[in-house]
């Protein structure tokens, strides 16, 4: 079964995926589209919208739907229902946040930016990472859900490094548990591997 | 038999699919209904400050496609395989981009200048873009679902989205867009959804203000 994803030459919405394919050990083509192909390109897309995951001669769309498609068929959603609607549910949580996120990053008035990124810090990141941070330490070990690696794991630490890198270093220093989280998700051997040789 | 509650506001709004699902697969649930006064008060104790909540024996769940997904999967409504439940999933997501944005101009824009804009935009812009689309997935499946031969959650989660728009927006909305309208009207008319949507008496509207965040 061939795996191809089709998405912009950055992390955005595309590196979960790239990351949860690398965890579950599976060969892909990474289509990467440069921004200036994609007006011709964007037609042909099922919602005229990237990512699209294609599987053989089938196309999935839809960033968390593409997610949840490989953590089931490879495992990688917890150990039954109720933990994988969890994933679901703190994936969703985390999608929220970075569409604040995206407000914020893509602002192009340097005055907004600055007002929006004080917004993101003081008041959306508290709302968001108290609770997900104080869930990570209630569940114990390394992981949000269960005892194992979930494809929630992935995506809450791709999405919290990219705040990390955009919008300010030290926004995890008062999420000690997240933190953890994180370091162990890009410590998995894959995933790490994946990165080294990108 | 797991003992289901949904808590939300006494509106449609997010909790609207869940009820219709309920009924579709005949399984009984607590309507518990926080009254918008209560609301700062009770909002201390959700988990992410937010409703709807679905409380499965006393564990609850949050995020409205989660809880939807959830219980499609639970009552077997969710597709015949991976694919068609992928696809489920799809469908839901790529409209909820839609009604987060009649969520944001009716109840959270506060400058009226921007809601009319952003609601021009919606009817000339984003309406056109998804309806299109959904349009000639539906058409080409034929039948009266979405996903393959059988009614799954994604197909009441949609039709939930297109009767809001329809209702709120512009009630000629689907005039274009035959095969959705006939969709729509299928699964609003099964026997079962028929019968909660009579009883129940909710609407669309109804809090005071932005009580959904």
């Amino acid at each position: 079964m061939s795996y191809k994803l089709t998405y912009f030459d950055f992390k955005g919405r595309g590196e979960a995926i790239r990351l949860l394919l690398a965890t579950a050990g599976v060969k892909f083509a990474d289509d990467r589209v440069k921004l200036e192909n994609w007006p011709s390109i964007k037609p042909h897309t099922p919602w005229e919208m990237v990512p699209v995951l294609h599987v053989g001669d089938r196309s999935l769309s839809q960033s968390l739907t593409i997610c949840r498609y490989i953590a089931r068929k490879f495992k990688l959603m917890g150990a039954n229902e109720w933990e994988a609607s969890k994933c679901d549910e703190y994936a969703e949580t985390i999608n929220d946040l970075y569409l604040e996120w995206i407000k914020f990053n893509f602002e192009a008035d340097p005055d907004k930016k600055a007002e929006l990124k004080n917004a993101f810090l003081t008041t959306l990141v508290p709302k968001y990472l108290i609770k997900l941070n104080t869930l990570q330490s209630n569940n114990g070990g390394n992981f949000l859900v269960g005892n194992t690696l979930t494809w929630a794991d992935i995506f809450v630490a791709d999405k919290l490094q990219t705040f990390e890198d955009t919008v300010d270093q030290g926004v995890l220093n008062e999420y000690p548990h997240l933190r953890k989280m994180k370091d162990a998700v890009f410590a998995e051997p894959r995933i790490k591997a994946y990165i080294e040789g990108r | 038999m797991a003992q289901y509650k949904i808590i939300y506001f006494g509106i449609k709004g997010r909790a609207e699919a869940f009820r219709m699902i309920f009924s579709v697969a005949d399984v009984k649930y607590e309507d518990v209904i926080i009254k918008s006064g209560d609301w700062p008060a009770y909002k201390q104790s959700t988990p992410w400050g937010q409703l709807p909540l679905l409380e499965v024996d006393r564990k609850q769940l949050a995020q409205s496609s989660t809880i939807c997904r959830y219980l499609g999967r639970q009552f077997n409504l969710c597709g015949e395989n991976p694919w068609e439940s992928a696809k489920c999933d799809e469908y839901v997501d790529a409209t909820n981009d839609l009604i987060e944005e009649w969520v944001g101009f009716t109840f959270l824009e506060t400058d009226e200048a921007k809601k009319a804009e952003r609601k021009a935009k919606f009817i000339a812009t984003l309406i056109p873009n998804c309806f299109s689309k959904l349009e000639s997935i539906k058409e080409k499946n034929g039948g009266d679902f979405l996903v393959g031969k059988k009614l799954t959650w994604a197909d009441i989660n949609v039709a939930d989205k297109l009767q809001i728009i329809e209702d709120d927006v512009d009630p000629t909305v689907l005039e274009g867009y035959p095969n959705l309208k006939k969709f729509k009207n299928a699964v609003l008319s099964l026997p079962k959804i028929k019968a909660y949507v009579e009883k129940s008496g909710y609407s669309y509207k109804g809090l005071e203000n932005n009580l959904g965040e």
